[in-house]
């Protein structure tokens, strides 16, 4: 009896590990995905052809249309830290509230933190607003 | 005494074994035989990239008489891609700048996207990529050629509705020797194959 009892248990913690890594980190993932190639895997940009994220002035004035820059991308000339950037940056419209969500938070978190950690409901309303 | 020769020894086989490292000659090779007197002799006949002649962003022809002896690495990107290219500049600028100034490495960026990439908007992506380096040219040609001229280098380049900027390419990059034989191939995405890159273009210029 003690033996079957200790089995379930083993089984069960076996299933809990198994149904999900905890230690993903999916805003990670996606700004690793969406964002590395240009802005480079710590936001430092390259050289006067994208942009850097970290301490970039132009992202913390505009964190208010943050959503609406990654959904429809950017076409024209920005200026970021007195600098001038004309690349287009590409829109990212496969991405969810839940994506965008996630990948501002890595960067607030991770890159720059200037950046305000954001909600999904917040996301979710700015997503509207872009249309 | 016998333990220090035999150290010795070992020192000495180690850097010789080192200084042996060669690179493969890649590609379909031809072997052509002949009579010579009463003995059949044959010829090994390497693959070769073929000719091209592009526009570069310097508005200068370049040709493959343009690298002749010259090591050279190559990769084919377009300055609109949204995926790789980023990544591979990134990397191609590491490589460029430790042989900046020296002649006998010549590095080409072949653009897959004759329709956008004029030689305007490659003289302003050059520009904005800071690049200082003389012997890197970014070219562009027709689509179509490009296309052709990528399987001769043994890499993919081709039109893709459904990919990001509509093309898609290889990420590679190239290593050639001055006789455009082609020795090696890098994943120009991974920042850990810039070194190896290096290593071999000292390589080979030290080759004889």
């Amino acid at each position: 009896m003690r033996i079957s009892v200790l089995v379930v248990v083993i089984a069960i913690i076996f299933m809990v590990n198994g149904c999900g890594d905890s230690n993903r980190d999916y805003g990670s993932e996606l700004y690793t995905k969406h964002c590395a190639n240009c802005h480079g895997i710590e936001g430092q940009g390259l050289q006067d052809l994208y942009p850097p994220i970290k301490g970039a002035d132009y992202l913390i004035e505009n964190q208010a249309d943050l959503v609406c820059l990654m959904r429809y991308g950017i076409d024209g000339e920005i200026l970021v830290n007195g600098k001038k950037y004309d690349q287009k940056m590409p829109s990212l419209p496969n991405l969810s509230d839940v994506d965008l969500t996630n990948i501002i938070n890595y960067i607030a978190k991770n890159i720059e933190p200037q950046l305000k950690q954001v909600s999904l409901k917040e996301v979710k309303e700015k997503s509207y607003d872009c249309k | 005494m016998l333990r220090i020769l035999f150290i010795s020894l070992l020192v000495i086989l180690v850097s010789c074994a080192k200084d042996k490292r060669t690179l493969p000659i890649l590609g379909q090779h031809e072997y052509n035989s002949r009579t010579e007197g009463v003995s059949v002799v044959t010829d090994t006949v390497f693959y070769k990239v073929p000719d091209f002649k592009y526009e570069s962003h310097r508005s200068k022809m370049v040709s493959k008489k343009n690298i002749d002896g010259k090591i050279t690495i190559a990769d084919f990107f377009f300055t609109t891609c949204p995926t790789i290219c980023p990544v591979m500049s990134r990397n191609m600028k590491k490589i460029s700048e430790e042989f900046a100034g020296n002649s006998n490495v010549a590095i080409l960026s072949f653009s897959i996207d004759a329709l956008h990439d004029s030689v305007p908007v490659l003289k302003n992506y050059a520009e904005k990529l800071n690049v200082e380096n003389e012997n890197w040219h970014f070219m562009i040609c027709e689509k179509k050629k490009t296309f052709e001229l990528a399987k001769g280098f043994m890499i993919s380049a081709a039109e893709d509705k459904n990919a990001p900027g509509g093309l898609i390419h290889s990420g590679a990059f190239i290593l050639l020797d001055g006789q455009q034989r082609i020795r090696a191939y890098y994943d120009g995405t991974k920042e850990e194959d810039v070194q190896k890159a290096i290593d071999d273009i000292r390589l080979l210029l030290n080759e004889d």
